[in-house]
């Protein structure tokens, strides 16, 4: 195995072994237990990037006119054999870049946590594993390994919530749990269906995607698999565990759950449903095109009417998190594109806007917007980089919002799926909406008479700014300069696309 | 030495030595009981132990053809149900030298070893049976000490009660399993399994065909009651909360392994021919009892009942083996009475680690409630390595991966959908959400809820200080749900295993 196939290895090994190292930490030793996260966080961000540098120069392309996605740092072992499942580990531009997303989120939110006193070691422990089985799932192309890599977050996410959260917390967490046990269930409905086809021998994705699928098989599967993803991926109206799951979690799960773990949902949607079921995609892309323009819309309308900022925030990625699935089911190049821009850039976002609410609430104790107001002038920094993250939200250019809408809905316009440009043109009101929520939500509490329940009020401290501006460097390399990764996905994508353009 | 002269013993080691330890707990005790009862309390289950310990080592190292001895038979499938039987064995035993209150010895500690004993001997003859008859003194062995141990706490109103109850219910499933064995004599004229099959094979007469199809029912009928499935599961709750704690254990995980042992034997073999006919009856009953078993425990509050109810849900999951294709069907039922018999031994050691340290706290109280699962509240401040073992094997038991209780379901989906059954896959799959409800609570409250006693809260994690034996037992345990669901070491041994 060459060095870069045992460094993708480390990103999902690396936080496993901090989470075990952690466990024998005592648990009064926070100090120790706060340094080592940071540094595991921080190896991982160094891992990625440098991971991310190498991909762009190998640029593994898949030959014109084939089906199989090309990968770069491959890790082929046996791993079950009496199931056929193999410990398949890879990357494309699309795992690539999703990587070191999740990378940056990590240490962005441990970052951000590190002001945690009670409890330090069960939480950091999550995290970590957390972190892992994400980490996984993205780098996953055996869909046995992608599935298990996928529960390994479950647990974590449940315990995480239950213990630290706020407000109807032991609700929330059940509530999260059981939804995405239910959505889980549905993908392993398709992923045993998808197995035992005739032709199918084992789980490995690649060989999967070479099988051209009964009709009849697709036509049923690929609905039980896009909305088992979709459920994961916060799509209306399967979204109903998202806004107290991210309401009641700590900041760092909220920034965890919304900027990284719902994209597995979108990622599986891509990875697993589109690419191995192309005609069942095509049969049902406009019913699931209208329902992402309902929860775009539905979200959008939503945040308009919320008082709790956290439930602000969860609606808004709802109606972000739906163009996404609107990119997906437009089938062409530049749907797909911005769908997976979107992705990232969505990503960075909320996770931006969670961390910033998030030592908003440490300061104030409230995150009632008629509690608060002309935070700006006690808080600049925090105030600012909300400010980026409201305008990159609702789509200004130069920033990443805008960057991955504009191919959303030029993909949507363009898309050969009948009656879609339709419910683009519908869709096209979420930006007045967003624009309104947003603009309307920062204003509220940056802007106008200081108002607080605790005062005085501090600024963000090193480390906190540390997290917000990783987080904004995201924002702006993605908005500013999105030509280089757009012509990575394009590459990564054209595998996908091929059996999709073919009809 | 010539082969075909002397009956090679070395395939019946296992057996013999199980029997012979039998023998030699009787033996001790009736001879020394004042004594030890005194001097040396742990000398009979040590004995025990061994002998079954002994008995696993040579189940590991003999070869995996086994011997055919006519009507008594070590073959390649039964070779591992002894192994997961000696296991579940070995695992209650040691649950019951954890369990038992340190200060007084147990009454009868001889009868009790030696009735555990002789029921893992009837569940050996039970998948070693090549005619009826053996198949019946093995299932009768298999069932009849459990009625004694059941009433062990003879003091107890509610012990007694509940071996009355299991007493009723099991003559009635014994009457099933004698008429239905005599119906199926009757219809081919011979008792070996062999000449059944050829018989069944060979005519077609329709009134041989009925009988054959009405035998197999009461034979169905009559492990159904064991494996406290759909309809035959209402003893269960009653009688898991009437026994002693080790009993509950050794029902809950060996009883039911022997049930579906035989269940394997008898319609993966002889009773194959009754696959189409009854195909659509298992669905029934599997999904009946998944939702049985899950209405019931999502209520529960006492810990016995709890365990009662999950195990009719497990029961049910473990019924859709018989829809999936043979071997794979064969495979899955052993994989998962392993994954189900190490989570809920694990579930039974933390929640006796959790009691204990309920007690300690509470001041040595013992007349408490035993039973309450509310007293996991706050565990996790007291014991976070208990509420970790708890939340590992609770999570196992449902079905999340990587652990072994997930390997052991996706198993049985995936022959269930070999078998094109989808409808029944979807049903099973929303089974196991709602299963997660109840599992998923206890671990809520074990993490969350306030502990019953308020000076817990003050106590400082001791757990740190306290690596003893149980500690690192427990270690072993998460260690062993993680590694072999996630690993292909016991998939691959289900594998080879020859046909």
């Amino acid at each position: 195995m060459t060095l870069n196939a045992w460094l993708l290895n480390a990103t999902w090994l690396l936080p496993l072994t901090a989470a075990i190292a952690l466990a024998f930490i005592s648990a009064n030793n926070a100090q120790s237990i706060k340094r080592l996260s940071v540094v595991a966080a921080l190896v991982n961000v160094v891992i990625a990037l440098y991971l991310t540098r190498a991909f762009f120069v190998l640029s593994p392309t898949a030959p014109e006119g084939s089906t199989r996605s090309a990968l770069a740092f491959v890790t082929q072992m046996a791993w079950l054999p009496s199931l056929k499942a193999e410990f398949f580990v890879g990357v494309d531009a699309i795992s690539m870049l999703l990587v070191l997303l999740t990378s940056l989120i990590v240490l962005a939110g441990t970052l951000a946590s590190l002001g945690m006193d009670r409890r330090v070691k069960t939480f950091f422990i999550m995290l970590q594993i957390l972190a892992s089985g994400t980490y996984g799932s993205f780098i996953a192309f055996d869909l046995l390994l992608f599935f298990f890599f996928n529960e390994l977050t479950l647990i974590p996410t449940f315990l995480l919530i239950a213990l630290f959260g706020s407000g109807r917390r032991d609700f929330a967490a059940m509530k999260l749990t059981l939804f995405l046990m239910l959505g889980s269930v549905l993908v392993l409905l398709g992923i045993i269906g998808l197995v035992n086809q005739p032709g199918a021998s084992g789980f490995n994705l690649l060989n999967l995607s070479q099988i051209n699928f009964d009709l009849d098989f697709q036509n049923w599967a690929f609905p039980v698999l896009f909305l088992g993803f979709a459920l994961l991926g916060n799509l209306f109206p399967l979204h109903l565990w998202s806004p107290d799951g991210h309401a009641s979690a700590p900041t760092a799960l909220s920034m965890f759950l919304a900027g990284v773990h719902m994209k597995i949902g979108a990622y599986g949607c891509l990875r697993v449903a589109i690419y191995l079921l192309p005609e069942g995609a095509a049969n049902w892309a406009l019913p699931f095109a209208v329902l992402a323009a309902a929860g775009a819309l539905w979200g959008g309308f939503a945040a308009l009417r919320q008082t709790d900022l956290k439930y602000w925030n969860a609606y808004a990625s709802v109606s972000h998190c739906a163009l996404i699935f609107l990119g997906l089911c437009a089938l062409n190049a530049d749907g797909m594109r911005g769908a997976v821009m979107q992705m990232l850039s969505h990503g960075f976002i909320t996770a931006t806007i969670f961390c910033a609410i998030g030592m908003i609430y440490e300061r104030t104790h409230t995150r009632r917007f008629t509690d608060l107001g002309g935070l700006m002038r006690s808080m600049p920094f925090i105030g600012v980089i909300l400010i980026v993250a409201g305008f990159a939200s609702l789509g200004l250019p130069g920033l990443s919002g805008f960057a991955s809408e504009l191919p959303i809905f030029l993909g949507g316009f363009t898309s050969s799926v009948r009656g879609l440009p339709w419910v683009t043109g519908i869709s096209l009101l979420v930006l007045v909406l967003a624009a309104i929520y947003t603009l309307r939500g920062v204003n509220q509490i940056l802007h106008g008479l200081l108002k607080s329940p605790v005062l005085p009020l501090s600024d963000a401290v090193w480390r906190e700014r540390m997290a917000l501006l990783i987080l904004s460097a995201g924002i702006l390399v993605l908005g500013l300069y999105p030509q280089p990764w757009a012509e990575q996905l394009d590459s990564a994508l054209r595998p996908i696309l091929h059996p999709l353009q073919r009809n | 030495m010539p082969a075909s002269a002397a009956l090679p013993l070395l395939p019946l080691a296992p057996d013999l030595i199980l029997g012979l330890t039998l023998l030699a707990v009787i033996v001790v005790d009736a001879l020394f009981a004042k004594h030890l009862a005194i001097r040396m309390p742990y000398a009979l289950p040590a004995l025990a132990m061994g002998g079954t310990f002994i008995s696993l080592l040579l189940l590991w190292v003999s070869p995996a053809q086994g011997h055919d001895y006519a009507n008594y038979a070590v073959t390649p499938m039964g070779r591992w149900w002894r192994m997961a039987f000696t296991l579940l064995l070995l695992g209650v035993q040691g649950l019951d030298l954890f369990s038992r209150p340190a200060t007084k010895p147990r009454w009868r500690e001889g009868a009790f070893q030696a009735l555990l004993l002789a029921a893992t001997l009837g569940m050996f003859a039970m998948v070693s049976s090549r005619e009826w008859l053996t198949f019946f003194i093995g299932l009768e062995l298999a069932t009849l000490p459990l009625l004694a141990l059941t009433a062990f706490h003879s003091q107890r109103s509610m012990s007694v009660e509940a071996a009355i109850k299991l007493t009723v219910f099991a003559g009635l499933a014994m009457a099933f399993s004698a008429f239905g064995i005599s119906l199926l004599y009757g219809s081919t004229g011979s008792l070996s399994f062999i000449a059944f099959s050829q018989q069944v094979h060979a005519t077609s007469v329709v009134p041989a065909e009925t009988y054959r199809l009405l035998g197999a029912f009461f034979l169905a009928g009559s492990l159904l009651f064991k494996v406290a499935g759909f309809p035959f599961q209402m003893w269960a709750p009653d009688v898991y909360q009437g026994a002693p704690f080790p009993v509950m254990a050794y029902l809950a995980v060996a009883s039911k392994a022997a049930a579906l042992a035989a269940m394997a034997l008898l319609f993966f073999g002889p009773l194959a021919y009754t696959f189409k006919t009854l195909q659509s009856a298992w669905l029934i009953l599997a999904l009946a009892s998944q939702i049985i078993g899950n209405l019931g425990a999502i209520r529960q509050t006492r810990f016995s009942r709890f365990i009662a109810y999950s195990s009719i849900a497990q029961a049910g999951f473990f019924l859709l083996a018989f829809l999936a294709p043979t071997r794979l069907g064969q495979e899955a039922l052993i994989f998962n009475v392993l994954a189900y018999g190490f989570s809920t031994l694990a579930l039974f050691f933390f929640w006796n680690g959790a009691l204990k340290s309920q007690r300690e706290v509470s001041g040595g109280d013992t007349e408490g409630d035993q039973d309450d699962l509310h007293g996991l509240g706050g565990l996790v401040s007291r014991r976070p390595d208990l509420a970790l073992g708890l939340a590992v094997t609770l999570f196992s038991l449902a079905g999340i991966p990587p652990l072994m209780g997930f390997m052991g379901k996706f198993l049985l989906f995936n022959g269930l959908a070999k078998n094109q059954h989808y409808a029944v896959l979807a049903l099973a799959l929303a089974n196991t959400v709602v299963a997660l409800y109840y599992y998923a609570k206890w671990v809520l409250v074990a993490y969350t809820a306030k502990p019953d006693v308020p000076a817990i809260s003050e106590c400082s994690v001791t757990a740190e200080s306290k690596r003893g034996a149980e500690f690192w037992i427990g270690v072993g345990l998460m260690a062993a749900l993680l590694g072999l669901g996630a690993l292909p070491f016991l998939l691959n041994a289900l594998r080879a295993i020859p046909r």
